[in-house]
Order: C-alpha cells, then structure tokens, then sequence
C-alpha cells in the first residue's frame, strides 16, 4: 500500500522523508524537536491508569503535544493493529513481541536507529542491556525500544501453604508428584495452569525443551533444525506428563490465565502457579490478598529426570509507525517509556526488570514481594537459556495448537512434532 | 387446536429452564455490591457515552435503511425498467455474504473515503448488509398492495412518486416497523465491524466494551455482568416495547 | 423471511418467475406511463450505489486477492493461481473448518426448526400465559452475541461455574466436563448455545405461518378424526411449506455466516475443534495471509449461493428440501 505522498505532514521546522514509497531509508534527516502535536499510542499493556500516568509525565516535559492511548487486551488489540496498519490507520506508536510479532509487523516500522543516533549520539546502544536489544531488532537493524524485560518457565510458590500442609517445596519432579497427591487429599490444587491459554503452554514447553537440549530448541526456533528432533519429542512428552500425573490443576485445558488460574493462586487454593515475572504485579493488583501469604519462585522440575528446567526471557517492543505522519515525536514518546523517566512509572507498576544498563528498580515494592523478585534475578542472572518468543508466526500457532492437542485429544508427541515440523517448512 | 393444560405446564417448565441463564446474568450482576455496580459501571467507565455511540449508528442506519428500502422496493415491485429482475437478484446475493469475507477490501474502503472512527463509518456498511433482508420484507409488502391503487391515485392526478409517498408508503407501516425493528437488531449487536473501525476510545459502541471492561475490572465479575445487562438493556426495552407491534407485523402481512 | 411471504403458498419468498407468473397479465402488452420512465432507477439508485461500494466491490476485489499469495517472510502479494484454494483443499484447520461447518448446521439447523415448530404449535391462541412465554422465548434472540458469550464462558466453566457445580451438587459429578476446551465437546456445546439463541426465532416464524392457517382445514380433520399428532404431521406442517423452506434458506446461510459467537466462545480452538470457516479466514488475515484468508471467503460465498440456488430449485419443483 502506497501513502499518498501529498499528505506527509510538515514536522516543526524539519523535513522528514516520510514514507512515500519505500519507506524510510537511511539518508533521512531526523528531527530533534521536542515533540508536538497528536501522538496515538496503542497496545495492550500498560494498565490505563498507568499509562496515563505515563502520559501526564511526558506532557508536562513537553507542553506541546498530546497523546492519545488505546489499551484493549492483547487479542483484541492485534486485530485491531492488524486491519488499522494495513490501512494506513495505524497508530504512531504500538507495541510488540518480539519474535512472530515482530516479524510479521516489520513491514510496517520504522527503525529506530536513525533517531536514537540524532537523540543519544552514535553510543546509544551502550545504555542498554545487550539481549533486550538483540530482541528488539531482526536482523542487523533495531526496530524498536525495549520495554520491560520479563521472564518466563518457572513456577510460582506458596510457601505457606505447603507448610499448612506439612510439605516443602519439591526438589524434583517426583517430589513435585507426591506433593501434589497430599495437597490433593488436602484439597488444594497444586500447579494452577492456564492451559488453555496458548501462550502458556508454549513458555512452559520450551523451558522443559531446553532442559532436554537448548541447541537443538533453538537450531529449531531459528528454522535451521527440526522439531522432530529426539530431544524435542522427549519434551513434547514431558509435557503431556505435567497433565497425565496430577501435577497440574483439574480442566486445566480450560482454564484461562487471566483470571482463573490467577484467582486461584491469589485466593490461596492452588499452591502453585503457571505464570511469568510479569505476574509480580499482583503485588500491585491484588496485594491485600497476596501478601498474607510467604511467596517465592522456583524452576519447572522436569519429568523423567532431576533436574530442573531454565527460564526463558523477553521484553516488549515499543515501535514508531513507519507511515507515522509525526515520527520524531513518535519516537520521542518510545525513548521516554524505554530509557526516560517513563521506563521508572512503568517498572513502578509492572515491577518488572530493567531493559537498559542502570536500569530503574520498582519504588516502593511491598516487601512480601521482595522474596521472589529477588529469586526471579537470580534465575535471570544464572539459569536463563535463550529467547521466549517463537519467531515464526505460523510454527508458533501450530506449536500452541499442538501442545494443547497433546492433553486434551489423542495426540501422540511425535505426531505433534510432526505437524509443527511441517508448519516450519511450510513457512520457509 | 390449542394445547391442554398439561402441556402447557410443560411449555411453561421450559420456558422457565430456557429463562435461567439469564436469570444468571442478573444475580451475578447483583452480587457484592447489588446495584452499586451498576452505579459503578455507569460512571467509572463512561458506559452512557457507548451506549450514545450505538444509538447514533443505530439510528442512522435504521433511518438509511428504511429510505432507501422503501425506495428501492416500490420501484422493484410496481415500476418497470430495464434489468429490473438481474438487479434484484444481485441486490439479494447480499444476504449471504459473511462479513469476515470482505473485511480487507472494506477496510480499504474506510481509509479512501476517510471514515475510520466515524459514525458514517460504521453506518454505511451496516446499511448496505441490512438492505437486503430489507427489500425482500418490503418488497413483499408492496407486492400485497393490488395495483389498483397506484392507479386510481395516478389517475386522479397525482405523479407516481407523490402516489408513493403519499398512498402506497404508509400502507407498509407494519413491514417498515418490523425492518426497523430488524435493522435496529443487527447493527446495534453488530460486533467484529464494530472493533475494528470504530477503535477510538470515545467513539466505541457498545458490543466490543465487554473487551475493555475486562482490562478495567480486572476480577470482578458482578461488574463485568453489570456491563453487560447494561449493554442489553436499550435492545431488550425496545422489544419489549414493540413486541405486540411486532408480532402484528408478522402476522398482518400473513392474514392478507 | 417474513410470514407475509413465508404464510403465501403459491408466493416464494424471493423468486421472480414465480412472483410474475403469479401476477394477473395486462390485456395490452404495453406497460402504461407511470411505470416507465426515470423514476424506477432513481428509487433504486441509493440502495444500489450503498451496495456497489459496500458489498459488490468488496466481493470482486476479494476473488481477485485470492488469485494473489505471499510468504510469512515476505509479506508482498503476488499472483499464485489456484494455490490457495489447493491449500484450503489440504491444510488440516481448512478441512477441519468446513468440516465443522457441515456439522455446526446439521446440529441447529433441524433442532430449532422442530423445537420452534413444536412450541409455536403448543403457545398458539391467545391469553396473557401464552403471550407471555413467547415473548420471553425469543428473547435470546435479540442478545447481542459477546454477551451470550461472556454469559456461557462463566457456566460452562469448568472448575466452578455453575453448570459443573451443579452436577457435582446432585451426585453427577462426573458427568463435569470441560465444556468448552475439549476438543470433542466445544463444537456441540457451542450449537447448542446457537439453539438456545435462535430457536425463538422459528417460533415466531411457525407461529405467524400458523395464524393463517384455515381453521376449517384443520377442523374437518379432527373431525375425521385424526388425532393430535397426526393432525399436526400430515395436514399442518405440510402447510407451512413456505415457511421450512425460508427457515431453510436462512439457517444455511446463517450457519455460513456464524462468526460472534465461535470467535467469542473458543475462537475456534482448542486446536481447530470448533474452527468454523468465518473464524478461520478471520485468523488466516490476522497471520498476514490475504490471499488465503479471500480465498476462504470466496469459497463460503460460492457455497452459500449454490446452496441457495439448489434449495430453491427443489422448492419450486414441489418436492421436499
């Protein structure tokens, strides 16, 4: 699609070479101009009210422009982004994931190198940690500004609740299997698992594939290998286990992440819980009801063996719309949400990990949170095996697909390698 | 031949079991706070401003529909003119097109003409998809109409579009109340247009606020479920309302 | 389709040649003046105009973007043929979608017809009761389908919502399931949420037709002494043809067109079980595959017409659909 080139908007005092045809190029003149004008901002996170304080931030640095947020949750809002940008009536700033999302949105963002040189001169890169980055980018070239770095694959636990019981956390999967028969006795649900949430069950399968062999996972991710690998199908397996052995809650196959499996654990009647670093928050959202309780993390035992499986991590990506008729602004309002006063309202309510090198920590974090954010940096410092997000968008819809076929039909795990094997070399 | 009094007990048994669910969705809704959800509901969120959005689409898709139906329908049924038949018939084809099917194109549509997160923007499509169903209702309605009197008010000098207007139209009132009544239907519960080209905070209509209400109240669902009756309200008055108008629009185009 | 049409036995809903023929032929072979002229076109022009924009030009742009194909890597269209219409034709969630679709309308389409026969036929005749009832039976016809979801997500849940709970309550706990996640459960259950919504729909309808019906007609037969359901079976229903046949028509084309309610309840999952057509273009879009994703809607279109067609064929021919 064509942007009608008559109608690229003037930028105080600047001339951008907006996209006409071929999109921006690396012959563009940036504009340094604090921003002005209407910005649309859309995604599914932060919260409103977060956002906006976000945005009452950036318009008292700035008096001249106003920013315009669209929050709907992720589904809707990619479908949303999906017709909006095909059209050319996307908005001048959106967020991503990296990986599948990225890559299938490339065609319409605009890089950020280019501005981040005219911002932050030619170190630029230097502020920030080196894997947010590499993820924010495809290729050589960065598309975005990280947001937020977060982790996924382990477990939440309610410490307290196993005492009551007079349990400890298991160690290995076999513990993890006895636990689970006494809570059951007791009535407590073990793991709370919204499988039915595709997501999920991906993060939760690549954590236990890079158990099994990490090389092989990612040679896979990265369409140099196959997902028929041995190991793979060993861990398409191991995951069909977590729902043969009674480790996992009953219906999880049904339940959704948000707000089933959450209810449960923050309500205390599931010891454990399926859910990433993001879910600090509910020291934010539901803190009257967690922080009775002593919480703490720990790694996915994996079935079959000792050991326990590593995490795999990623942020969200803030971009700048390619057919964007106010890019320095646009990006402007990214740099503040990555690596300005923003990124610190963001983590204050998020309580997520920092992106860039002397990165904001969360002010005022309740203490019963401080446990297991201290054990997630840890797991990020010691036990991170790669990227979380499948980068192929149709190896990754056929992956969630697989993975829930496996616990909720007659799907064999190699029948499901099969079928994600074929999506992958369908996507080639 | 009606039906005894046994079955009836029956037939009130399953009307009574078919009614639950949304009996449901009123305790629920009750639940916690009683009615200070809905209070809630109206002013933390701006419901009222949706529901205005809907209204508006509704309204102007209803009026557009009912003009431009009752045109085409006369024409069809009582005016001759070349390709009069083929016409009809590609008009009718629209029925069946599901809407998913031309989303890529409509949308392209949208950006030329400049109508994203406008209420033309939404009032277009909705009427071109109401229009068939429209003119069969309607055209039906003039076909009961004999000729004769088309004639006699033409002959007693009044053009043919006076005629219309002033003779032949009223006499569809049952069928207009009832494509009205219709239209109103589908566009107000009309969901995926709505999400995707009315995507403004403040322009959004009422269907895809259940979404967003879902990020604003986080767990709680008595609220989410006061939304929702909230959103079902203005469509269930209005059949209520007109129900006895209905149900004689029905059944007056049967008796002739 | 209305009763005015549906009630007309000679007079099908929308098929020209019937509706001329039914129609008395003027003695002279000329139509006189105020018929002719200018005025015809200009009635039907808006809506003609409204429909070019709106649904011709889609529909046309539609099959030639699924002439047109691109890659996950390369998101540019170009022209591949009949590729994607040889994909439909193999990729699992294709077959699987149409597949469903086939069964969707086999499970509503006979069951709101006789249940909304069966309740027009014991709600007939007046009195407040039976006004009552019916009101209250097509109700779930004018709820917008988000709600009726967000409604049944939260009974069907299946760790404590209420349908489960209620089992469980009365002994029948096993019979709990996870109505919607399980792959053999999700397609079923969602028909039958479509019957709770649109059964209301025929009754009123069959309830319309009824009221035309010659109560002498049906009186001799009770008078021959035919029973009830006999009565019911070989002298009513017979009569309402006009009306199965719309109903027909209209379910086909309904069941072609569901979209809200499958993309609310499961949106086609767990893993393609409840994958309809309309959802599945609908994900094949969002996957940036345009061509694909026309080529699906040109198939559903094509399959609603002929279907169409071929019903209407049988009707006129005065056979049974």
């Amino acid at each position: 699609m064509k942007r009608n080139c008559g109608g690229a908007a003037m930028i105080v005092g600047a001339v951008l070479l907006s996209g006409c045809a071929a999109g921006g190029g690396s012959s563009e003149v940036v504009s340094t101009e604090p921003p002005a004008g209407e910005l649309r901002y859309e995604s599914w996170t932060p919260t409103e009210e977060t956002f906006d304080a976000v945005v009452s931030a950036f318009t008292e640095e700035n008096p001249e422009v106003e920013v315009v947020g669209t929050l709907s949750p992720f589904e809707d809002y990619q479908t949303a982004l999906q017709t909006q940008l095909r059209s050319g009536q996307g908005p001048d700033v959106f967020v991503v994931q990296p990986g599948a999302m990225l890559n299938q949105f490339a065609q319409y963002i605009e890089p950020v190198e280019a501005y981040e040189e005219a911002f932050d001169g030619a170190g630029w890169r230097e502020k920030y940690n080196a894997e947010p980055l590499e993820r924010a980018s495809v290729g050589d070239e960065t598309l975005g500004l990280p947001v937020g770095y977060g982790v996924a694959g382990f477990l939440w636990v309610n410490n307290t609740l196993l005492e009551q019981n007079g349990l400890t956390a298991p160690a290995s999967y076999d513990e993890l299997v006895e636990v689970s028969e006494s809570l059951a006795d007791a009535g407590v649900q073990p793991i709370a698992f919204g499988a039915k949430d595709t997501w999920q069950d991906v993060d939760y399968y690549l954590a236990l594939a890079a158990a099994l062999d990490a090389d092989a996972l990612y040679a896979a991710m990265a369409g140099e290998g196959g997902w028929d690998d041995p190991e793979l199908v060993e861990a398409f397996g191991a995951w069909q286990s977590l729902f043969q052995d009674g480790v996992v809650q009953q219906g999880a196959a049904g339940a959704a992440t948000y707000t089933d499996t959450y209810d449960l654990f923050t309500q205390g009647k599931a010891a454990f819980f399926a859910n990433g670093s993001w879910n600090l928050d509910m020291y934010r959202n539901s803190l009257d009801l967690v922080e009775r309780y002593d919480i703490d993390v720990m790694r996915l035992p994996v079935p079959g063996s000792d050991s326990s499986a590593p995490i795999t991590g990623d942020t969200a990506v803030v971009v700048v719309n390619k057919y964007s008729e106010n890019k320095s602004a646009a990006f402007q309002l990214a740099r503040y949400m990555s690596s300005g006063a923003g990124a610190q309202i963001l983590t204050d309510a998020a309580l997520d990990f920092p992106v860039t090198v002397d990165g904001p920590t969360p002010e005022g974090l309740p203490e019963s949170a401080q446990q297991a954010r201290a054990t997630i940096e840890d797991l990020i410092a010691n036990d991170l095996a790669g990227y979380r997000q499948v980068p192929s968008p149709s190896v990754n819809t056929a992956l969630g697909d697989a993975l829930v076929g496996l616990i909720s039909s007659d799907l064999t795990p190699e029948d499901a390698a099969a079928r994600v094997q074929s999506a992958a070399e369908e996507a080639q | 031949m009606t039906s005894g009094r046994f079955a009836l007990t029956a037939l009130a048994a399953i009307t009574l079991l078919w009614m639950l669910p949304l009996v449901r969705l009123i305790t629920v809704s009750l639940e916690g706070d009683g009615l200070g959800n809905y209070v809630e509901v109206v002013q933390s969120e701006g419901l009222v401003r949706y529901l205005g959005n809907s209204a508006l689409v509704t309204a102007g898709t209803v009026v557009l529909v009912l003009v431009f139906a009752s045109a085409g329908a006369f024409a069809f049924s009582k005016l001759r003119f070349r390709g009069r038949n083929t016409l009809y018939a590609i008009l009718l084809t629209g029925l069946m097109i599901p809407v998913a099917a031309i989303l890529v194109p409509l949308s392209e549509i949208q950006k030329l003409f400049g109508l994203y997160n406008t209420y033309p923007g939404l009032i277009l499509p909705y009427t071109a998809l109401s229009l068939p169903f429209a003119l069969i209702l309607l055209r039906g309605a003039y076909d009961a109409l004999p000729d004769q009197l088309l004639e006699a008010a033409v002959v007693d000098g009044a053009g043919t579009f006076r005629a219309f207007v002033r003779v032949l139209l009223p006499l569809t009132s049952p069928t207009l109340v009832m494509v009205g009544i219709w239209t109103f239907l589908n566009s107000w519960n009309e969901f995926l247009l709505a999400l995707l080209f009315m995507s403004a905070p403040d322009m959004r209509t009422v269907t895809v606020v259940p979404a967003s209400f879902q990020l604003a109240f986080f767990v709680d669902v008595p609220k989410i479920f006061a939304a929702l009756v909230l959103i079902q309200l203005p469509v269930v008055l209005l059949y209520a309302a007109l129900q006895k108008r209905f149900e004689s629009g029905l059944t007056a185009g049967a008796v002739k | 389709m209305t009763a005015t049409t549906a009630a007309r036995a000679v007079d099908p809903p929308d098929v020209e040649a019937a509706a001329v023929a039914a129609r008395p032929r003027r003695p002279s072979g000329e139509d006189p003046r105020w018929r002719r002229g200018w005025l015809g076109p200009l009635l039907v022009l808006p809506a003609a105009l409204v429909f070019a924009i709106y649904i011709a030009y889609p529909v046309v742009a539609n099959v030639a973007t699924s002439l047109l194909g691109n890659t996950e890597i390369d998101p540019t269209l170009r022209f591949i043929g009949l590729d994607n219409y040889e994909w439909m034709g193999t990729d699992r969630a294709s077959l699987l979608a149409f597949r469903n679709v086939a069964v969707f309308a086999a499970l509503t389409i006979p069951v709101q017809m006789v249940l909304g026969f069966l309740l027009a036929v014991g709600l007939r005749g007046r009195g407040v009761l039976r006004a009552a009832m019916r009101t209250l039976l097509f109700l779930p016809v004018v709820l917008t389908p988000v709600v009726v979801g967000y409604l049944y997500a939260d009974l069907l849940e299946a760790s404590d919502g209420p349908v489960n709970e209620g089992l469980r309550a009365v002994g029948l706990g096993v019979l709990a399931q996870n109505w919607l996640a399980d792959p053999a459960l999700a397609l079923p259950v969602i028909a039958l949420i479509n019957v709770w919504m649109w059964t209301g729909f025929s009754m009123a309808i069959y309830q319309a037709a009824l009221t035309s019906l010659d109560e002498e007609v049906l009186e001799a037969a009770a008078l021959d002494g035919a029973g009830r359901a006999q009565t019911l079976w070989l002298v009513v229903a017979p009569m309402l043809r006009p009306a199965h046949f719309s109903l027909l028509i209209l379910g086909v084309i309904g069941t072609l067109k569901t979209f809200d309610l499958v993309y609310v309840l499961t949106r086609g999952g767990p893993d393609n079980a409840s994958q309809v057509p309309t959802t599945l273009l609908f994900q094949t879009l969002l996957d940036g595959r345009d061509g694909r994703a026309a080529a699906i809607g040109t198939i559903v279109l094509l399959l609603a017409l002929i279907i169409t067609v071929l019903q209407l064929r049988q009707y006129l021919k005065g056979g049974r659909s």
